[in-house]
């Protein structure tokens, strides 16, 4: 008896298995589908929320702490600063309705927007301040946090024309002078000398309001993994290396013309897919609403589709010589010979189907100091490279490793490079490391030559020059490259003073002339930006910085 | 004049016995040559180790050249044509050029890490088939972690700390697949150490290190060149993976799998040619040396057909 019911449990127990697996299969053969109902639970299909492939996981979702472009598309979704750009690169109201600025252009008054809370719940569970609503209270302590020395923010020295950030910063005072509290709704900026582009350094992703209870609660290593801020769409999941997904803020501020609720779409969400030819093939199979990049060899088809979007943007994108460390320390003809030695414009139409700009210096056209004339012209002469090679010490050519980040565009770019560098003796090897760890590196200027690029925080030369090149940035604050030179300091020192455009511009041409003299960099090219999303996608703006500074808060599907 | 007739009259017997012995590899040759497949793969295996030797006598290209730089926009991604037979590369290389170069990559490590690994394999195996007991035990656990062993891990971590070269290549990949060798070898010594040659061998108070190498090994040599055959392919197929996965040999050196890798990008846009052609490359490689490994075991072990 107990043996025939022993079998009859076997028998049993495989029929249900193998019927299981039977039922499995169907649910499995759609993977995203399966995954949109593993976010959302609700009864409700969930087809609102935007799919978007991204190339790499962020480093950082604090805003205090991130740097980058790929940490910031995400972080422009949470989080909110005082002011933001127009699709021109024109500074529009955010959470300050309006500003006044001083005469003497020291001192900006900013009215706040009423009605903006912080976000009640993120992943689900209520936020330790509750859905409060944001006051002056708020962007004062916010601002003394990033400011703060203990903070150790590496973008807190964009506003170092602030009352008092010395002090702050040597902890001579225990808050900063130059920010206070008039009333509830209006914030008051103190700067030390009139600077031109400060409206513009306070829509830099850094400068976004904080939450003080929470920030507190989870502390400066755990707020990155569990972000509040007032933006359209709250924190839900972060996977590592796999998913970021974000949820609607139901208590936005923002309305549209018709006072419909903004954001309109459920939610967001950002998968990590580091092969482009399967963002392109998942794209193509409607897998996603938008994808991060299309690469070279798709260009061509992606340019007839209806969801693509192209446009000039300020940024360049360079190869970093490392001047603390041989073989570049020291040797300005060995960069200026790299600099000859490679056919920019070949590069661009060959290799990068003519999506760029030849870059023969830092600052992109479209930048107040560049001009085209400045000399020296890094132009393709292989002959000068092999001459500047020899006096550079290096008759027989040299051994060097370029290290770069894992990505097809950027190999293409560095196999084309090695074949062109060849030619005049430069042998270089190449080696590729995931982003997070190239950007630790070259904080820490250990690679000697390595590939880099950069897109303006705001539209100014200071934020390519200063930032850049100048000594008091050397590491992660941006000068990579550990660049020093006196007079270049003094210049671009000097243009953060000066009121007067015109002579701004002329202190930059020539910062800009000592930089390409003395090559810090290999120039490459500017970038462009382009965005690619599905024809159903509606409202897209390609934003003036690039694609990367999108906000989703009136985009929707109608499919 | 004494010792050389001495010698005259041995020579003639040694010969004598050679040729005896001889036949034995003449019976399998001749087994082979009725093996069609076999024989087929032997011809792809010589086809493609003549080319990789005469590559720059077959081959009108330089296979770093990029061609783009000179010829512009029509030497890059040009289709199959007379100029270029499989079309060229983004950077206008052409690839005809590159598969063939690519083939001393594939083969030199092929030849050296299988060489590395029937080294360590046999040696080992030998010892542990030889000699038995705590130093078999040892040896077997050995041989059984090295096939549980994770090995693109090991390279990862290895080309994490030495930058990637050939010799690297085929050391990592040599120390780390000659567990099959030191199988094959121990059995075989188990097997042929009960013989009665070996126990003689034994009688007349050879050494161990004479008993092995010149009683036993000539013996298990038929199997091992068998599992060499068939292990160069297996060994070609990883160094192609792991130069796909960007592990292994580094641009702009013309390894196969890396071909693959980046022609891949271009595949979906239709320009197939610059991932097929190494991929036909790697498979006819491949196939050849398999076909000719299971033709020359079934031709040197004629027991197995029956």
């Amino acid at each position: 008896m107990f043996k025939k019911s022993l079998v009859l449990l076997i028998v049993m127990l495989l029929v249900v298995t193998t019927l299981a697996g039977c039922g499995q299969k169907p649910a499995q053969q759609s993977g995203s589908e399966q995954q949109q109902q593993e976010q959302q639970p609700a009864a409700e299909a969930p087809k609102n929320i935007l799919r978007m492939a991204i190339m790499s996981n962020p480093p950082k979702l604090d805003p205090v702490f991130a740097t980058d472009t790929s940490s910031s598309r995400i972080i422009y979704q949470i989080f909110e600063t005082l002011v933001d750009y127009d699709k021109d690169g024109n500074v529009q109201p955010l959470l300050a309705e309006s500003w006044d600025i001083s005469p003497d252009k020291k001192t900006y008054t900013f009215h706040l927007r009423k009605g903006v809370h912080f976000h009640k719940t993120i992943e689900g569970k209520p936020t330790a301040n509750g859905g409060r609503e944001v006051k002056a209270d708020d962007w004062v302590w916010t601002f003394n946090y990033i400011l703060n020395p203990d903070t150790a923010s590496p973008r807190a020295y964009f506003l170092d024309m602030i009352k008092g950030y010395k002090d702050y910063q040597d902890k001579k005072t225990d808050h900063i002078a130059g920010i206070s509290k008039v009333d509830d709704y209006t914030l008051k900026i103190e700067i030390d000398y009139p600077f031109a582009p400060f409206l513009s350094v306070l829509a830099y992703n850094t400068f976004n309001v904080l939450p003080k209870e929470d920030v507190e609660k989870y502390g400066k290593e755990q707020f990155n993994f569990h972000p509040v801020g007032t933006g359209p769409f709250k924190f839900e999941q972060w996977v590592q290396d796999d998913k970021i997904v974000l949820s609607k803020n139901e208590d936005y501020w923002k309305k549209d013309k018709d006072g419909n609720q903004l954001p309109y779409l459920d939610g967001l969400e950002f998968r990590i897919v580091t092969d482009l030819a399967m963002e392109w093939t998942e794209f193509g199979l409607g897998n996603f609403e938008q994808i991060e990049e299309v690469d070279d060899p798709y260009y061509a088809d992606a340019k007839k589709l209806p969801g693509f979007q192209e446009g000039p943007t300020l940024g360049t994108y360079y190869y970093g010589f490392n001047l603390t460390k041989a073989p570049f320390k020291g040797n300005k003809a060995l960069r200026q010979a790299f600099n000859y030695a490679i056919d920019r414009k070949g590069l661009i139409d060959m290799v990068r189907n003519g999506r760029a700009l030849p870059a023969t210096g830092v600052l992109p056209p479209g930048m107040m100091g560049y001009d085209e004339s400045i000399q020296p012209q890094y132009t393709f002469d292989p002959e000068k490279a092999k001459a500047l090679m020899k006096e550079a010490g290096y008759p027989n050519g040299l051994k060097v490793e370029l290290v770069y980040n894992t990505s097809e565009g950027h190999k293409r770019i560095a196999e084309a490079l090695q074949s062109q560098f060849k030619n005049v003796g430069i042998d270089v090897s190449l080696k590729n490391i995931d982003w997070g760890a190239l950007l630790d590196a070259t904080d820490k200027l250990e690679i000697p030559f390595f590939r880099m690029g950069w897109v303006a925080d705001y539209p100014d030369p200071d934020n390519f020059l200063y930032v850049l090149l100048n000594s008091a940035n050397i590491g992660p604050k941006g000068n990579y490259s550990g660049f020093n030179n006196k007079e270049f300091d003094d210049l671009t020192n000097q243009a953060r003073v000066e009121t007067d455009p015109a002579k701004r511009a002329e202190l930059y041409k020539k910062a800009e002339s000592i930089a390409r003299e003395e090559a810090p960099w290999l120039f490459i090219y500017h970038y462009t930006t382009h965005s690619l999303t599905q024809p159903y996608v509606k409202n897209v703006v390609l934003p003036f910085f690039g694609e990367y500074s999108m906000k989703y808060t009136e985009v929707k599907m109608e499919k | 004049m004494e010792a050389k007739t001495e010698i005259k009259n041995i020579a003639p017997g040694r010969a004598k016995r050679k040729i005896e012995g001889r036949s034995l590899w003449m019976d399998a040759w001749l087994r082979l040559r009725k093996n069609k497949s076999a024989m087929f793969g032997m011809t792809l295996v010589i086809i493609i180790c003549l080319a990789a030797i005469f590559a720059p006598y077959i081959t009108r290209y330089d296979p770093y050249d990029q061609l783009i730089w000179k010829e512009g926009a029509s030497a890059k991604l040009a289709p199959p044509s007379a100029a270029h037979w499989f079309g060229t590369d983004v950077y206008g290389r052409d690839i005809y050029t590159r598969v063939v170069y690519g083939a001393r990559i594939s083969l030199q490590i092929g030849f050296a890490a299988t060489g590395i690994s029937v080294i360590i394999g046999v040696i080992l195996g030998s010892l542990a088939g030889y000699y038995g007991g705590f130093i078999d035990d040892i040896i077997s656990w050995l041989t059984n972690v090295i096939f549980a062993f994770p090995f693109l891990l090991f390279v990862l971590a290895l080309v994490a700390y030495l930058p990637p070269s050939l010799p690297l290549m085929y050391m990592s990949i040599g120390i780390i697949s000659w567990a099959s060798f030191a199988r094959v070898a121990r059995g075989q010594v188990i097997q042929v150490k009960g013989m009665e040659y070996v126990e003689a061998a034994t009688a007349v108070g050879g050494g161990d290190g004479r008993i092995i190498f010149k009683h036993i090994l000539p013996n298990i040599l038929a199997p091992i060149i068998v599992q060499a055959t068939l292990e160069v392919g297996s060994i070609i197929m990883l160094e192609s993976s792991l130069s796909f996965l960007g592990f292994g040999v580094q641009p702009p050196k013309p390894a196969w799998g890396y071909m693959i890798n980046e022609g891949r990008q271009f595949f979906l846009s239709g320009q197939w040619w610059w991932s097929v052609f190494p991929g036909i490359a790697i498979m006819a490689l491949v196939l050849g040396f398999n076909l000719f490994g299971d033709g020359l075991r079934d031709a040197l072990d004629p027991r197995l057909k029956q």
